[in-house]
């Protein structure tokens, strides 16, 4: 019987039987993890604690584009330092991954994502990591000269790559195809309805967009390791027209299936199911806040301890410290606040209230 | 009513001041070099020194080890705070991207920017870097916490540029502010510097930020020498040896009790 020799983990009714689910036999890395393997990290805004897990770990955290010395804990975050492995905010498409390594790769730096406001010029590709913006067009040229030169670097001394699938909803340059982390507006730039349009992208888009951000990767670094997640975070808003939960449920299905079958197809790509132990239906919502979207630090662990003991060579990591830190006591730091920059949340100000 | 002056060594500048005929109230130290005035505590409006360093250092010039600010006329807090060798550290692995200022991008040159493996860095994020060093430092620390229990008005004495005899020293200090100075960088980093303070001590009413006068200024970030050739250590007496390009005298130190004075006659 082709059952009959299956693991409990097989089994809906076994893994029932035990508290947490039999998730200790959720993860069978592909390749095993060594300390001091270099490992960049990029995504939707849930990645960030992925990288600060990295980071605490026996493993070397690419750092693409540090902060400079002196600049606290704080002032990194608002900038955007050390959230990924470089300076690139947060990815949170398939496509945006794939805009970001071919531009790296060529060099290119689009005037259709030179936003302005006020006297003030902003990155419309990384809109959060200046939130003064910079004071010329040139500037904003300059310094994406230089982050898509770091990105570039940053591949190249990297072993395994770790991306987390956000969202298939973005909004784009008609022109150029561009497509931005957040519409115009929302952190910088203006909408303007004739220029930018809402995609919702399907299935062979985003896996044709992984699968060739990836192969320029893997021409420039043969060795390179993929390790794709899906962010259990659901949308703050749709523009999609439908019911943000059908909208969500939509999302993240078409990023499950596109990380799962890329991963079937490429021995050197895993899966990691932080989206199924943190989201999936045996844990209720027992790892979201009141809200039903930000993950508590309790779930981050559950998934992160998954991965790290799933990793024999690598040492648990215990829990890092939170991204915010700030003056007040420690009892205030602990609150289950959203401690990730997160562009997409700010959508969440547009509601009808 | 005497001032009180909490600092590492750059006091020595206001103690040769007011060795040198200052006639305003007298001045009470507590101060000590090379490291360990930050390890005093401050409980309500009395800075103590109980580390055992700090202790002999304050009994050796038979200075008190607990001073209650509150029956001072004015604190001066010098240094300890983010200073230009800060600004020289971030500019070793960063650049500043805003063309319009000397070492920014526009003014470097595309080509030369291009090789310049540093990473480039905004105005705003160097500023509030600086600002994050400005915070970290001894000064804000004791000023926030006495701020709390006293009304008492406070200076802030940043500690000055690094002296011209920089240029001559040998390496780091010498190439590296002499590439500063080559490239327009150091007199670019000035403005962010005091920004920095200005935004890091601005929460702290009362306190009274005194920048180095500009006359006081060579290639636009050094302290000229005619402020360093009396250049005197903790003590305020004993000259600093030959090498130092860290500290001024009393000639710069007079500078300084004149401005407090201004402001606390004004």
């Amino acid at each position: 019987m082709p059952y009959s020799d299956l693991p409990p983990q097989a089994f809906w009714k076994l893994c029932r039987t035990d508290p947490e689910f039999l998730t200790t036999a959720i993860y069978r890395p592909k390749f095993p993890l060594a300390p001091g393997m270099r490992v960049a990290t990029a995504g939707s805004c849930f990645a960030q604690n992925v990288g600060r897990y990295i980071r605490a770990s026996e493993l070397d955290f690419v750092d693409a584009e540090p902060a400079p010395p002196g600049m606290g804990q704080d002032t990194q975050t608002r900038f955007g330092y050390g959230l990924y492995s470089a300076r690139y905010g947060n990815v949170y498409t398939a496509r945006q991954l794939r805009q970001l390594v071919e531009d790296a790769w060529s060099g290119t730096v689009h005037d259709a994502a030179v936003w302005s406001n006020g006297g003030r010029y902003y990155d419309g590709l990384r809109p959060n990591v200046e939130p003064g913006g910079l004071a010329s067009a040139g500037e904003v040229r300059a310094q994406r000269r230089d982050h898509l030169r770091r990105v570039r670097r940053m591949f190249a001394q990297t072993d395994v790559f770790i991306f987390t699938l956000g969202l298939t909803e973005a909004w784009a340059d008609r022109e150029s195809g561009l497509v931005f982390p957040t519409a115009p507006g929302v952190v910088a730039g203006r909408f303007d309805p004739a220029r930018h349009h809402f995609v919702n992208f399907g299935m062979a888009e985003t896996f044709e967009d992984l699968a060739a951000a990836l192969a320029i990767l893997r021409a420039a670094r043969p060795g390179l390791r993929v390790i794709l997640t899906v962010s259990p975070v659901p949308l703050t808003a749709t523009a999609s027209g439908d019911h943000v939960l059908v909208a969500t449920t939509y999302s993240k299905s078409v990023l499950r299936a596109v990380a799962g079958e890329l991963a079937a197809l490429d021995p050197a790509t895993d899966y990691f199911p932080s989206y199924e132990i943190i989201a999936g239906l045996p844990f209720g919502t027992r790892h979201y806040q009141d809200n039903l979207r930000n993950v508590t630090r309790a779930g981050v662990d559950a998934a992160m301890g998954v991965f790290f003991a799933a990793h024999s060579g690598l040492r648990p990591v215990p829990h890092p410290v939170p991204l915010k830190v700030c003056d007040c006591a420690p009892s205030d730091v602990a609150t289950e606040e959203q401690t990730e920059v997160c562009e997409e949340a700010m959508l969440a100000a547009f509601d009808a209230a | 009513m005497s001032l009180c002056v909490i600092g590492n060594s750059h006091v020595g500048m206001l103690r040769a001041a007011a060795q040198s005929g200052w006639r305003g109230p007298p001045l009470v130290y507590f101060a000590k070099a090379g490291g360990g005035i930050e390890r005093a505590r401050v409980r309500g409006s009395v800075i103590i020194a109980d580390d055992p360093d700090l202790v002999a250092a304050q009994r050796r010039y038979g200075l008190p080890t607990e001073i209650d600010v509150a029956d001072c006329e004015a604190v001066i807090f010098v240094a300890g705070t983010a200073s230009l060798f800060n600004a020289a550290q971030v500019l070793q692995s960063h650049r500043l991207s805003d063309p319009v200022g000397p070492g920014g991008g526009g003014s470097a040159g595309a080509e030369l920017a291009e090789r310049d493996p540093r990473q480039l860095l905004s105005q705003a994020a160097f500023v509030d870097a600086l600002a994050d060093r400005a915070r970290a430092g001894y000064s804000h620390r004791f000023a926030t916490a006495l701020r709390r229990a006293t009304g008492v008005p406070m200076f802030l004495v940043p500690q000055p540029f690094p002296g011209e005899a920089v240029l001559d020293a040998p390496p780091p200090h010498g190439p590296l502010f002499r590439r500063l100075r080559a490239s327009g960088e150091g007199a670019a980093v000035v403005a962010p510097l005091a920004l920095a303070l200005e935004r890091a001590f601005a929460g702290i009413e009362g306190l009274h930020l005194l920048l180095q006068p500009e006359d006081t200024v060579a290639h636009g970030f050094l302290t000229a020498r005619a402020f360093t050739r009396d250049a005197v250590r903790v003590n305020g007496a004993t000259p600093q040896h030959g090498g130092d390009f860290l500290h001024v005298g009393a000639v710069f130190g007079s500078r300084v009790l004149d401005r407090v004075a201004t402001v606390l006659n004004g």
